[in-house]
């Protein structure tokens, strides 16, 4: 799994790239936290490079999500493939993480 | 189209992503399409999973049986082991309604299972669990 970062206008660009499989998901849980001891508090995923996904790395989101509504914060996901978005439905994550097609939309929804 | 697919892993989860391969490797060779790929991926990740990290109290070495197969435009999947007995059609379903603050993070895996496959067996015989799931193919 690999990771790319971005700053705009105090997002977090996150681009994640890979299957979120069991042991990639303790990465991705280790980057977000990292992040989160960094200071930041406002998170754009972007799941283009995401190829799969299973209740792990559901639990990562979940456990992120959480973590930030405590702290005021908020993390929205962009551009996950069909599949994805389908997990993401059926599981309930997309009812408390926003899922959005474009970066433009996501970042939109943060702001708001 | 009737063909088989038949794996022994080891209970290990480094044996997650050579089944992966061999299963997706099977979906391509039977024209599986994309979405049925995924999601037979899933269910069988998620349940060999869950008896991989729960089925066996010793340190020692024991070995899942997985097979896959395809009849009359349907995919069987089928995982048997002879870890503790374990029904997962029993494990209670996380309410997936529940606001952020409240929602459940464990659970997920079985649930998915049971939303994308069309059917669900459990029977425990002779020492062993067997699960056998049931996804249609063709059509949503």
């Amino acid at each position: 799994m690999t990771f790319s970062e971005e700053k705009t206008d105090g997002v977090l660009v996150l681009g994640v790239s890979g299957k979120i499989h069991t042991e990639a998901s303790e990465e991705l849980l280790e980057k977000l936290n990292t992040l989160i001891d960094q200071g930041e508090r406002h998170f754009l995923l972007d799941f283009s490079g995401v190829g799969y996904i299973n209740s792990s790395g559901l639990r990562v989101l979940l456990l992120v999500a959480k973590k930030l509504n405590g702290l005021r914060g908020k993390m929205v996901l962009a551009k996950a493939t069909e599949w994805i978005q389908q997990v993401l439905r059926i599981s309930g994550c997309a009812s408390v993480i926003g899922v959005y097609p474009s970066k433009e939309e996501a970042l939109k929804a943060l702001k708001a | 189209m009737e063909s088989r697919l038949s794996l022994v892993l080891r209970n290990d989860l480094g044996e997650l992503e050579r089944m992966s391969q061999a299963v997706s490797a099977w979906c391509r060779a039977n024209a599986v399409s994309a979405e049925a790929e995924y999601q037979v991926n899933l269910a069988l990740d998620e349940i060999v999973s869950n008896v991989i990290h729960h089925g066996w109290k010793d340190d020692g070495a024991h070995q899942l049986h997985v097979r896959v197969s395809c009849a009359a435009d349907e995919l069987t999947l089928e995982v048997e082991d002879d870890a503790v007995p374990f029904n997962p059609l029993e494990a209670p379903a996380p309410d997936v309604t529940k606001p952020l603050e409240e929602r459940p993070v464990g659970g997920l895996g079985i649930h998915l299972v049971r939303q994308i496959m069309d059917g669900l067996e459990y029977r425990r015989q002779d020492g062993k669990n067997l699960l056998v799931m049931k996804k249609k193919m063709g059509g949503a």
